[in-house]
């Protein structure tokens, strides 16, 4: 029975994602020009976003203890952690502060399903988000083809096959958590909009811009009070640096460091948007008072 | 107060307190800065270890060159909040008051950029030597033409800005579409993150005679004396007189052609 409503739920998150996909395609194809203008200008940003250090990498032969293919690698690992977060979880999914601030949330509880396959859905967006995940994985492919030896080295004893296949799993395992984390911040300091929706907006926009600053950022020669702030209050180590750093063995990493602090980072997220939720209740959105933000 | 400046005094202060009104949250957004800060020098401080200067800048005169630019970051980054404006609609009620439209977005950024030299700025340039940074300038006439050269950066600054919306409402470019090249843009080729001489293959050269240098990396290496002061600042006047004609012109045969998304 219980098989049976899983695979059931997992049919209806599917459909919905088809449903998202097709309605994101449809809005972008709407006009080529403005087709053209939104890829370009999320490659550009996207781009400009890990330029710096990759100009930096380029000019010093590396950071501090990365070499250039590690620390390229580990530019490309967390452009592609924001570029999944941009398709996976776009139209301010992601920026929920957005959506609470503006009344938008209520458009979501409107809807006949849980809230959370809301959350999970709706912000599919594989055609906006495509441009996004461009300049990561060219990043991550050049970064791996300089690498001296095979990313998965420190697997060997189990075998060639066996250890490629374990570093990929453990690739795939340490990227998902690398974007709940990102989610989980997000979501921390975005569910402060359930009381003060301005506010919130602007900081939620701030902590955005830092994770993105700071993602790419080796933390080792970093001094151990900030390094503990970069893999706790603002988890940007966790988006880049900490996973690279347990798959390509530099270091001394946990390696399931970052799935440890994806579920940390969630557990302590959900407790503060159940919080602001059930504030919520009572208050109702501001933005439908006389005098509410962007009323 | 002459009524002409009052006016525009009033639109800072309103900005200004419309950021602190609601709650005290904008002081974590304060500390974020701060802790980018501290990261951002603690790059410089791993990349330059051995190395006693590279492109003829020392790890002080980076340092101080990253703490200046964040200190400055509102006033070199120059966003108006106009494309935003233009996304919202609201911009249709900016073209009703009786004042003009650019001076209304200059000031409502010098009112954000107030409140951030007050809450964030002046804070850090205090607290400069607990991160083991003299903000002191290279030479006393690099100090003076500094505030000249930054006022200067403020004006290529807003024409850009101006420039940026110009073309894209000529284009139809979406607002989010202006906005994010304009960030990008300005990060990358003004210098205020890196160093434009510390770029690799001499593209740091090429960049400095486009207007971008003449928004942040000008002011920056007259302060840290990592340029000659005069070349940088004379780049400015000359953009400064191109890019202000070219901003007024692209509004006034673009403006009416703007439509709004609403909010």
């Amino acid at each position: 029975m219980a098989v049976k409503a899983g695979y059931g739920l997992l049919r209806r998150i599917a459909r919905l994602l088809a449903l998202y996909a097709r309605m994101d395609l449809l809005l972008l194809t709407r006009d080529p020009l403005m087709t053209a203008g939104w890829a370009i200008t999320d490659l550009v940003i996207n781009l400009a976003s890990v330029s710096g250090l990759l100009l930096l990498a380029q000019r010093f032969a590396g950071i501090g203890t990365w070499s250039r293919p590690s620390f390229v690698f580990m530019l490309g690992y967390a452009s592609l952690v924001e570029g999944l977060v941009a398709t996976l979880f776009g139209y301010n999914v992601s920026h929920i502060s957005r959506r609470i601030g503006r009344g938008q949330l209520d458009h979501s509880l409107l809807q006949p399903q849980p809230l959370w396959i809301v959350l999970l859905t709706e912000g599919f967006s594989p055609a906006f988000g495509a441009p996004a995940l461009l300049p990561g994985t060219l990043l991550l492919i050049w970064g791996w083809r300089m690498l001296p030896q095979a990313p998965w080295a420190a697997f060997r004893s189990m075998g060639h096959g066996c250890g490629a296949l374990a570093w990929s799993g453990l690739f795939v395992l340490d990227m998902a958590s690398s974007v709940v984390v990102v989610m989980a911040f997000q979501y921390g300091w975005g569910s402060l909009a359930f009381w003060s929706p301005r506010a919130s907006e602007e900081l939620n926009t701030s902590t955005h811009d830092l994770l993105s600053t700071l993602k790419s950022f080796p933390l080792n020669a970093m001094s151990p009070i900030l390094r503990f702030g970069l893999l706790s209050i603002i988890p940007a180590g966790f988006v880049g640096w900490a996973p690279v750093a347990g798959l390509l063995q530099i270091g001394h990493i946990w390696f399931l460091i970052t799935p440890a602090a994806a579920l940390i980072s969630a557990a302590a997220a959900a407790i503060v948007f159940k919080a602001g939720l059930k504030h919520y209740g009572k208050t109702g959105s501001q933005r439908y008072s006389a005098f509410g933000h962007r009323s | 107060m002459p009524l002409v400046f009052r006016q525009y005094w009033k639109t800072m202060i309103m900005e200004a307190a419309a950021a602190v009104g609601e709650s005290r949250l904008f002081l974590v957004g304060c500390l974020m800065r701060f802790v980018r800060v501290v990261a951002l020098l603690s790059i410089w401080r791993t990349v330059m270890v051995g190395k006693s200067q590279v492109s003829g800048m020392t790890l002080h005169a980076l340092l101080t060159y990253t703490l200046l630019s964040e200190i400055c970051a509102d006033l070199l980054l120059c966003r108006t909040g106009l494309e935003a404006a233009w996304f919202s609609g609201s911009i249709t009620t900016r073209f009703l008051r009786p004042v003009s439209l650019f001076n209304q977005f200059s000031a409502e950024m010098l009112g954000r950029a107030m409140l951030s030299v007050s809450l964030f700025a002046l804070p850090l340039a205090l607290a400069s030597p607990l991160l083991g940074i003299s903000l002191r300038p290279a030479s006393l006439f690099g100090g003076a033409l500094f505030f000249l050269s930054l006022a200067a950066a403020i004006g290529v600054g807003l024409a850009l800005e101006y420039i940026f919306v110009g073309i894209g409402v000529n284009a139809g470019i979406h607002p989010y579409a202006i906005n994010g090249m304009r960030s990008a843009v300005s990060v990358v080729l003004s210098g205020a993150l890196i160093p434009l001489k510390l770029l690799p293959w001499g593209i740091g050269l090429w960049l400095s005679w486009l207007p971008f240098a003449s928004q942040a990396s000008a002011p920056l290496t007259i302060f840290t004396g990592t340029e000659p002061v005069i070349k940088p600042f004379l780049l400015q006047l000359v953009w400064l007189i191109i890019l202000w004609p070219c901003a007024r012109w692209l509004w006034r045969a673009n403006r009416e052609k703007m439509v709004s998304y609403g909010g």
